[in-house]
Protein backbone atom coordinates (compact mmCIF):
# COMPACT_ATOMS: atom_id res chain seq x y z
CA UNK A 1 0.00 0.00 0.00
CA UNK A 2 1.15 3.58 -0.76
CA UNK A 3 0.35 6.92 -0.21
CA UNK A 4 0.06 9.95 -2.31
CA UNK A 5 -0.83 13.41 -0.65
CA UNK A 6 -3.02 15.71 -3.12
CA UNK A 7 -1.93 19.37 -2.97
CA UNK A 8 -3.38 22.70 -4.38
CA UNK A 9 0.26 23.31 -5.23
CA UNK A 10 0.37 21.19 -8.45
CA UNK A 11 1.04 22.69 -11.56
CA UNK A 12 -1.07 20.19 -13.41
CA UNK A 13 -4.51 21.40 -11.46
CA UNK A 14 -4.52 24.88 -13.12
CA UNK A 15 -5.88 23.26 -16.33
CA UNK A 16 -7.60 20.25 -14.77
CA UNK A 17 -9.53 21.72 -14.13
CA UNK A 18 -9.90 25.51 -14.28
CA UNK A 19 -12.01 26.45 -11.58
CA UNK A 20 -12.64 22.64 -10.70
CA UNK A 21 -8.96 21.04 -9.55
CA UNK A 22 -9.31 17.37 -9.48
CA UNK A 23 -6.59 14.61 -9.53
CA UNK A 24 -6.15 13.66 -13.20
CA UNK A 25 -7.37 9.95 -13.25
CA UNK A 26 -4.57 9.01 -15.75
CA UNK A 27 -1.77 10.26 -13.29
CA UNK A 28 -3.99 7.85 -10.64
CA UNK A 29 -3.35 5.09 -12.93
CA UNK A 30 0.25 6.56 -13.48
CA UNK A 31 0.05 5.73 -8.98
CA UNK A 32 -1.09 2.54 -8.72
CA UNK A 33 1.30 1.80 -11.94
CA UNK A 34 4.76 2.95 -9.70
CA UNK A 35 3.55 1.86 -6.82
CA UNK A 36 3.36 -2.10 -8.60
CA UNK A 37 6.41 -0.87 -10.08
CA UNK A 38 8.23 -0.77 -6.67
CA UNK A 39 6.93 -4.22 -5.88
CA UNK A 40 8.34 -5.57 -8.62
CA UNK A 41 12.16 -3.67 -7.40
CA UNK A 42 11.90 -5.27 -4.15
CA UNK A 43 10.91 -8.59 -5.02
CA UNK A 44 13.92 -8.93 -7.67
CA UNK A 45 16.32 -7.84 -5.49
CA UNK A 46 16.57 -4.15 -6.56
CA UNK A 47 17.46 -5.50 -9.80
CA UNK A 48 14.71 -4.68 -12.23
CA UNK A 49 11.47 -1.91 -12.83
CA UNK A 50 8.52 -2.54 -14.62
CA UNK A 51 7.40 -0.47 -17.53
CA UNK A 52 3.57 -0.39 -18.31
CA UNK A 53 2.77 -2.59 -21.36
CA UNK A 54 -1.26 -2.73 -20.81
CA UNK A 55 -4.11 -0.61 -19.02
CA UNK A 56 -7.48 -2.35 -19.00
CA UNK A 57 -11.06 -2.30 -17.14
CA UNK A 58 -10.21 1.27 -15.15
CA UNK A 59 -13.05 3.04 -13.89
CA UNK A 60 -13.08 6.44 -12.33
CA UNK A 61 -15.60 6.12 -9.67
CA UNK A 62 -15.00 9.51 -7.49
CA UNK A 63 -12.92 12.62 -8.43
CA UNK A 64 -9.67 13.32 -5.83
CA UNK A 65 -8.83 16.79 -4.92
CA UNK A 66 -6.81 18.92 -3.00
CA UNK A 67 -6.13 18.30 0.64
CA UNK A 68 -7.25 14.56 -0.08
CA UNK A 69 -4.93 11.88 1.24
CA UNK A 70 -4.85 9.18 -1.42
CA UNK A 71 -4.04 5.65 -0.59
CA UNK A 72 -2.85 3.56 -2.90
CA UNK A 73 -3.46 -0.84 -3.19
CA UNK A 74 -1.64 -3.17 -5.64
CA UNK A 75 -1.87 -6.76 -5.98
CA UNK A 76 0.63 -8.50 -8.38
CA UNK A 77 -1.87 -11.10 -9.68
CA UNK A 78 0.67 -13.38 -11.35
CA UNK A 79 4.75 -13.16 -12.63
CA UNK A 80 6.23 -14.43 -15.54
CA UNK A 81 9.45 -14.52 -17.15
CA UNK A 82 9.02 -10.97 -18.98
CA UNK A 83 6.57 -9.30 -16.30
CA UNK A 84 4.22 -8.92 -14.31
CA UNK A 85 0.02 -8.83 -13.83
CA UNK A 86 -1.45 -6.72 -11.54
CA UNK A 87 -4.71 -4.82 -10.42
CA UNK A 88 -5.09 -1.58 -8.21
CA UNK A 89 -7.25 1.32 -6.81
CA UNK A 90 -7.11 4.39 -4.72
CA UNK A 91 -9.26 5.45 -2.02
CA UNK A 92 -9.84 8.51 0.14
CA UNK A 93 -10.87 8.18 3.56
CA UNK A 94 -11.46 4.75 2.77
CA UNK A 95 -13.83 5.51 0.18
CA UNK A 96 -13.20 3.81 -3.31
CA UNK A 97 -12.14 6.56 -6.39
CA UNK A 98 -10.48 4.65 -8.90
CA UNK A 99 -10.38 0.93 -9.93
CA UNK A 100 -7.63 -0.61 -12.25
CA UNK A 101 -8.79 -3.96 -13.14
CA UNK A 102 -6.25 -5.60 -14.90
CA UNK A 103 -2.73 -3.88 -16.23
CA UNK A 104 0.62 -5.43 -17.31
CA UNK A 105 4.34 -4.09 -16.80
CA UNK A 106 7.39 -5.43 -18.33
CA UNK A 107 10.63 -5.78 -16.62
CA UNK A 108 13.39 -3.53 -17.53
CA UNK A 109 16.82 -4.08 -15.47
CA UNK A 110 17.12 -0.53 -13.61
CA UNK A 111 20.41 0.24 -14.88
CA UNK A 112 18.96 0.99 -18.02
CA UNK A 113 16.61 3.75 -16.77
CA UNK A 114 18.54 4.79 -14.28
CA UNK A 115 21.61 5.06 -11.91
CA UNK A 116 20.99 2.05 -9.25
CA UNK A 117 22.37 3.72 -6.40
CA UNK A 118 19.93 6.70 -6.94
CA UNK A 119 16.87 3.98 -7.26
CA UNK A 120 18.04 1.99 -4.04
CA UNK A 121 18.51 5.78 -2.31
CA UNK A 122 14.51 6.65 -3.30
CA UNK A 123 13.24 2.93 -2.28
CA UNK A 124 14.97 3.67 0.99
CA UNK A 125 12.98 6.92 1.59
CA UNK A 126 10.07 5.92 0.64
CA UNK A 127 9.77 2.55 2.73
CA UNK A 128 11.32 5.07 5.72
CA UNK A 129 14.44 2.97 5.87
CA UNK A 130 16.98 4.52 8.25
CA UNK A 131 18.75 6.84 6.45
CA UNK A 132 21.74 6.20 3.56
CA UNK A 133 24.12 7.60 1.37
CA UNK A 134 24.92 11.57 2.84
CA UNK A 135 23.05 11.24 5.78
CA UNK A 136 24.82 7.91 7.33
CA UNK A 137 27.45 8.21 9.63
CA UNK B 1 3.64 19.99 -14.77
CA UNK B 2 0.80 21.24 -17.14
CA UNK B 3 -1.57 19.01 -17.97
CA UNK B 4 -2.46 19.91 -21.97
CA UNK B 5 -1.22 17.24 -24.25
CA UNK B 6 -2.27 18.10 -27.50
CA UNK B 7 -0.53 20.76 -29.79
CA UNK B 8 -2.83 21.53 -32.68
CA UNK B 9 -5.65 19.33 -34.21
CA UNK B 10 -4.50 18.36 -37.40
CA UNK B 11 -8.26 17.40 -38.80
CA UNK B 12 -11.49 16.59 -38.08
CA UNK B 13 -14.49 15.37 -39.25
CA UNK B 14 -17.57 16.42 -36.72
CA UNK B 15 -19.05 13.30 -34.69
CA UNK B 16 -16.46 11.32 -36.59
CA UNK B 17 -13.09 11.27 -35.85
CA UNK B 18 -10.07 13.88 -35.26
CA UNK B 19 -5.97 13.73 -35.15
CA UNK B 20 -4.72 15.53 -32.63
CA UNK B 21 -0.82 16.17 -32.91
CA UNK B 22 1.26 16.22 -29.32
CA UNK B 23 5.43 17.38 -29.26
CA UNK B 24 7.23 15.72 -27.49
CA UNK B 25 9.75 17.96 -25.91
CA UNK B 26 12.48 16.79 -23.54
CA UNK B 27 12.15 20.46 -21.42
CA UNK B 28 8.58 18.95 -19.91
CA UNK B 29 9.35 18.17 -16.30
CA UNK B 30 8.47 14.49 -15.96
CA UNK B 31 11.23 13.16 -17.74
CA UNK B 32 13.70 14.37 -14.78
CA UNK B 33 12.51 11.42 -13.25
CA UNK B 34 11.11 9.38 -16.16
CA UNK B 35 13.67 8.04 -16.62
CA UNK B 36 17.02 9.64 -15.67
CA UNK B 37 18.95 7.84 -17.96
CA UNK B 38 16.37 6.77 -20.07
CA UNK B 39 13.41 9.12 -21.18
CA UNK B 40 10.56 7.96 -21.65
CA UNK B 41 6.96 9.79 -22.11
CA UNK B 42 4.65 8.11 -19.23
CA UNK B 43 1.77 5.72 -20.83
CA UNK B 44 -1.18 7.11 -19.31
CA UNK B 45 -0.29 10.20 -20.30
CA UNK B 46 -0.63 8.45 -24.06
CA UNK B 47 -4.28 7.77 -22.88
CA UNK B 48 -4.98 11.14 -21.10
CA UNK B 49 -3.52 12.92 -24.39
CA UNK B 50 -6.13 10.50 -26.98
CA UNK B 51 -8.45 11.69 -24.43
CA UNK B 52 -7.98 15.02 -24.46
CA UNK B 53 -8.27 14.98 -28.27
CA UNK B 54 -11.34 12.71 -27.94
CA UNK B 55 -13.22 15.41 -25.43
CA UNK B 56 -12.26 18.15 -27.81
CA UNK B 57 -13.80 16.49 -30.79
CA UNK B 58 -16.95 15.61 -28.84
CA UNK B 59 -17.78 18.77 -27.36
CA UNK B 60 -16.72 20.40 -30.51
CA UNK B 61 -19.27 18.24 -32.43
CA UNK B 62 -21.97 19.12 -29.69
CA UNK B 63 -21.48 23.13 -30.26
CA UNK B 64 -19.33 23.32 -26.64
CA UNK B 65 -22.83 22.71 -24.91
CA UNK B 66 -21.32 19.69 -23.25
CA UNK B 67 -17.18 18.65 -21.44
CA UNK B 68 -16.65 15.61 -21.59
CA UNK B 69 -14.99 13.78 -18.59
CA UNK B 70 -13.26 9.94 -18.64
CA UNK B 71 -14.46 7.82 -16.59
CA UNK B 72 -13.50 4.51 -18.26
CA UNK B 73 -10.64 3.12 -19.73
CA UNK B 74 -10.70 -0.34 -21.80
CA UNK B 75 -7.58 -1.84 -23.21
CA UNK B 76 -5.03 0.28 -23.78
CA UNK B 77 -1.99 -1.18 -25.11
CA UNK B 78 1.52 0.37 -25.27
CA UNK B 79 3.71 -0.93 -28.03
CA UNK B 80 6.69 0.65 -28.46
CA UNK B 81 8.57 3.66 -26.15
CA UNK B 82 7.97 7.64 -26.95
CA UNK B 83 11.31 9.75 -26.13
CA UNK B 84 11.79 13.56 -26.67
CA UNK B 85 12.23 14.91 -30.19
CA UNK B 86 8.98 11.92 -31.27
CA UNK B 87 5.67 13.27 -32.38
CA UNK B 88 2.59 11.88 -31.44
CA UNK B 89 -0.20 11.49 -34.02
CA UNK B 90 -3.14 10.97 -31.89
CA UNK B 91 -6.02 9.53 -34.01
CA UNK B 92 -9.62 9.22 -32.30
CA UNK B 93 -12.63 8.09 -33.83
CA UNK B 94 -16.46 8.86 -32.01
CA UNK B 95 -17.88 5.22 -30.96
CA UNK B 96 -20.78 6.48 -29.60
CA UNK B 97 -22.33 9.99 -28.63
CA UNK B 98 -25.69 10.53 -27.06
CA UNK B 99 -26.96 13.44 -24.25
CA UNK B 100 -25.50 10.92 -21.65
CA UNK B 101 -21.98 9.85 -22.52
CA UNK B 102 -19.61 9.47 -25.23
CA UNK B 103 -16.89 6.92 -26.15
CA UNK B 104 -13.81 7.04 -28.50
CA UNK B 105 -11.56 4.51 -29.71
CA UNK B 106 -7.80 5.61 -30.51
CA UNK B 107 -4.34 5.59 -31.71
CA UNK B 108 -0.90 7.00 -31.08
CA UNK B 109 1.92 6.62 -33.90
CA UNK B 110 5.43 7.78 -34.54
CA UNK B 111 6.22 8.75 -37.83
CA UNK B 112 3.53 6.10 -38.95
CA UNK B 113 4.36 3.54 -36.58
CA UNK B 114 1.64 2.42 -33.82
CA UNK B 115 2.92 2.74 -30.66
CA UNK B 116 0.16 2.80 -28.53
CA UNK B 117 -4.17 1.72 -28.84
CA UNK B 118 -6.79 2.18 -26.99
CA UNK B 119 -10.05 0.62 -27.64
CA UNK B 120 -12.37 2.43 -25.59
CA UNK B 121 -12.62 5.73 -23.60
CA UNK B 122 -16.11 6.28 -22.15
CA UNK B 123 -16.45 9.81 -20.96
CA UNK B 124 -19.67 10.93 -19.12
CA UNK B 125 -20.75 14.61 -20.42
CA UNK B 126 -21.60 17.77 -18.14
CA UNK B 127 -23.90 20.23 -19.67
CA UNK B 128 -22.70 23.78 -20.18
CA UNK B 129 -24.49 26.49 -19.37
CA UNK B 130 -25.99 28.52 -22.68
CA UNK B 131 -24.30 31.97 -20.84
CA UNK B 132 -21.08 29.49 -21.24
CA UNK B 133 -20.63 28.13 -24.32
CA UNK B 134 -18.53 31.09 -25.61
CA UNK B 135 -15.76 30.36 -22.99
CA UNK B 136 -15.32 26.99 -24.06
CA UNK B 137 -15.74 27.31 -27.95
CA UNK B 138 -12.93 30.02 -27.57
CA UNK B 139 -10.54 27.97 -25.09
CA UNK B 140 -11.82 25.23 -27.61
CA UNK B 141 -10.67 26.95 -30.85
CA UNK B 142 -7.53 28.22 -29.13
CA UNK B 143 -5.98 24.50 -27.99
CA UNK B 144 -6.68 23.60 -31.50
CA UNK B 145 -3.96 25.41 -32.28
CA UNK B 146 -6.39 26.85 -35.49
CA UNK B 147 -6.91 30.21 -34.16
CA UNK B 148 -7.63 30.96 -38.03
CA UNK B 149 -9.92 28.30 -38.81
CA UNK B 150 -13.10 30.07 -37.37
CA UNK B 151 -14.73 33.35 -37.29
CA UNK B 152 -16.42 34.44 -34.10
CA UNK B 153 -19.83 35.04 -36.10
CA UNK B 154 -21.81 31.95 -36.49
Amino acid sequence: MGVKSVTMSEDFLADHFPSFPIMPGVLQVEAISQLASWLVYATKDYSVKGVIAEIDKVKFKDPVKPGDQMTIEVNIISWDAEGVSFRGNTKVNGKTKTVLDSGRLNFIPVEKLEDPRETREHFSVLIREKPRGIFSP
Amino acid sequence: MRFLFFDLIEDFTKGREAIGIKNISVGEEFFIHHYSRLPVFPEPLIIEALAQVGGWAISTSLNYRYLAIMVMIDEAKFFKPVHPGDQLRLKIEITEMNEYGAAIRGTAAVKGEIVARVERIYFTLFAVPSTHTHIIKKAYTFSSGRFWAESDDE
